[in-house]
């Protein structure tokens, strides 16, 4: 029989934490989200607010698709029926028409807002990182506050990896080194910033 | 080019009508694929099965869930309780192990098998590739279960010494909850 | 519009648009799915049949889509297509099922469907549109298999060639060799040189990826100035 899980964490938080940002980062390891890694990194301010952009609507996202998931399409919830299937088709509707919403609420209300974090929430629907936190949250079968801890923490990891990766190249790009300005420069730049990552936690055990 | 200018009531008939025939065509793939999951499941058999047929303990001929247990199987030669089994998913480097742990009466090794991994390929996944590695649990008590390294005598694979320990503690925390559920 | 050839549209997706070389999108799972010639494999026929069915359906349906909601519909219409394949896999293939994890569902997001969908199919009639998703299925194909070989054969030293086939009633991805016709193929195609096994890592998959498109850069410069030369440039 499957249960679902519950809303308060049991989990152990601290290797859910550093797994979704380093060990398991959505960028380097798991190759997600690669589209915007590559074609915003040359500036730091467009990395800047893609990364608050990303971190806002993957925490916003695993807050409201677990619900859905848990008390509607799973087995287990009041409908009673496996509706599993739907998951795909489901998140991506939710997560869709979030963004669309946030960017007209932030349109609306905030223009400073909208100019820093607005411009890039339509690139964020198509985002494969923020669907594969909501499918990582249900597949792992994260409590609700750990599947909320787990994608807030997988946006900070895609925010430090695009802030690091966009220093490194913007300041190349300055200094007319222009092989770093286009997209084979960005894999060199993250060939560098993997094998770091990957070294280090490969002789540490959390 | 469609140009045709359509009335918001025409394109939520038309929205509606989509949303149907995607459900209709998905509702009929899935049962034709639950049928062939529930064939595979019915293949695979249960826990006990599996456990027989990896032979982790090696002459048992039998398994039986201990009462009130959730992973913990007894291992029968006949009619004698030799043993017990176990498969638990733990915690690896990358994702989930799943292991499957048999060990005698006095809960020493007799056997393990790693049945899942998704540990780095070309690495970490030679706990399962490599017969040797998991060989070596055969025969240990508990007090020996730690890699070499950490003053065990299980020898982790060289170049995979995170996934070997992983493994090795996987193995110790099944056999830690087929102690509790036996008693 | 004028009259394109069959085979004219399937080598363009191949080679002048490639989606992986040329037009750099849907890498995420090039790059992740690319540790190995099977798996590389089972992805591209996963993504071939969504390609495919999105294409098919967004072009037959082209003169009924609302412009405004077009969008919301392709996406319907791929997310239908990636639900199927998903099932199926999980049915009929569970070793490829676990292999890809959640890089299946994750079709439903690559800029590659949704881009061919809203500047191909969406403004072509049903045949020239099944000979793009051919040709940019392929083209994808051949990439993933390409970075696929590469770090399969730099990693561990070796290659194993397998191929969709039924065994005994069993759908699975077998060894070439075992395939009736192909036993001359030996089951690991073996290299001499010593395995790095960073190649398999994700940072591997970065540096073959960063390798063959400085390749490709190298290569189409080089035609260029050939291009310019003979038209009289100084260089």
């Amino acid at each position: 029989m499957i249960e679902t899980p519950g809303l308060m964490p049991t989990e152990d938080l601290f290797p859910i934490f550093v797994n979704a940002m380093f060990t398991k980062n959505f960028l380097l390891i798991m190759f997600l989200g690669l589209c915007s890694y590559v074609g915003l990194t040359t500036n730091s301010e467009t990395s800047k607010g893609m990364s608050m952009a990303v971190t806002f609507v993957m925490t916003m996202s695993a807050i409201l698709t677990w619900p859905i998931y848990h008390y509607l399409l799973s087995p287990a919830s009041i409908i009673g029926k496996d509706l599993t299937f739907l998951r795909t088709i489901c998140f991506i509707l939710i997560i869709a028409s979030f963004v669309q919403l946030v960017e007209f609420i932030i349109r609306r209300f905030s223009p400073p807002l909208y100019k820093s974090l607005g411009i890039y929430l339509p690139l964020i629907a198509t985002n494969c990182a923020v669907l594969g936190v909501v499918l990582m949250n249900i597949q792992e079968g994260f409590t609700y506050g750990a599947s909320i801890i787990y994608a807030f923490a997988a946006g900070l990891g895609y925010s430090w990896v695009m802030l690091a990766t966009a220093a490194v190249r913007e300041k190349l790009i300055m200094r007319g080194v222009d092989l770093f300005s286009g997209f084979i420069g960005a894999f060199f730049a993250a060939t560098m910033v993997a094998l770091i990552v990957v070294s280090y936690f490969s002789v540490v055990k959390l | 080019m469609a140009e045709t200018k359509d009335s918001t009531v025409m394109i939520l008939v038309k929205l509606t009508l989509i949303a149907a025939v995607a459900a209709v065509v998905l509702t009929a793939t899935y049962g034709v694929t639950q049928a062939q999951l529930e064939k595979l499941a019915a293949e695979a058999g249960g826990p006990d099965k599996q456990l027989l047929e990896m032979g982790v303990v090696p002459d048992a001929t039998k398994f039986k869930l201990v009462g009130g247990g959730e992973i913990c199987y007894e291992a029968y030669d006949g009619g004698d309780l030799i043993g017990y089994g176990a498969m638990a998913e733990v915690q690896g480097m990358q994702d989930i192990l799943t292991l499957a742990v048999g060990v005698d009466s006095d809960f020493v090794v007799t056997g393990v098998a790693v049945v899942s991994q998704k540990e780095t390929p070309g690495i970490g996944d030679k706990v399962q590739k490599d017969e040797g590695f998991v060989a070596q649990f055969a025969g240990v008590g508990l007090d020996g279960l730690a890699l070499s390294d950490d003053g065990g005598q299980i020898d982790g694979i060289s170049g995979a010494t995170i996934s070997s320990r992983y493994v090795t503690d996987g193995v110790v925390e099944i056999i830690g909850k087929m102690q509790q559920e036996v008693s | 519009m004028a009259k394109k050839s069959f085979v004219g549209e399937i080598i363009r997706g191949i080679i002048k648009d490639n989606p992986v070389f040329v037009l750099v999108l849907g890498l995420c799972p090039v790059l992740a799915v690319s540790t190995s010639f099977a798996n590389a494999l089972g992805m591209a026929l996963a993504f071939t049949f969504v390609m495919l069915g999105s294409n098919i359906f967004v072009s037959l349906l082209r003169k009924q889509i609302p412009p405004g909601v077009r969008i919301p519909i392709f996406i319907l219409i791929i997310c239908t297509f990636v639900t199927m394949v998903d099932m199926i896999l999980e049915a009929f293939l569970p070793p490829m099922y676990e292999a890809l994890g959640i890089f299946v569902p994750l079709i439903v997001v690559n800029c590659i469907v949704i881009g061919r969908a809203e500047a191909y199919a969406n403004r072509n009639p049903v045949l020239p549109s099944i000979a793009d998703g051919i040709g940019i299925s392929i083209g994808f194909a051949v990439a993933l298999m390409l970075i696929g070989s590469i770090r399969e054969i730099l990693g561990t030293g070796g290659l194993k060639l397998v191929m969709l086939w039924s065994e005994a009633g069993k759908l699975g991805f077998y060894p070439l060799s075992s395939i009736p016709g192909f036993s001359f193929v030996p089951e690991v195609i073996s290299f001499p040189i010593e395995p790095a096994i960073v190649m398999v890592t994700p940072p591997g998959a970065f540096l073959t990826i960063a390798a063959l498109m400085l390749l490709f850069k190298i290569m189409s410069d080089r035609k260029r100035m050939k291009q310019l030369k003979k038209e009289g440039y100084e260089i």
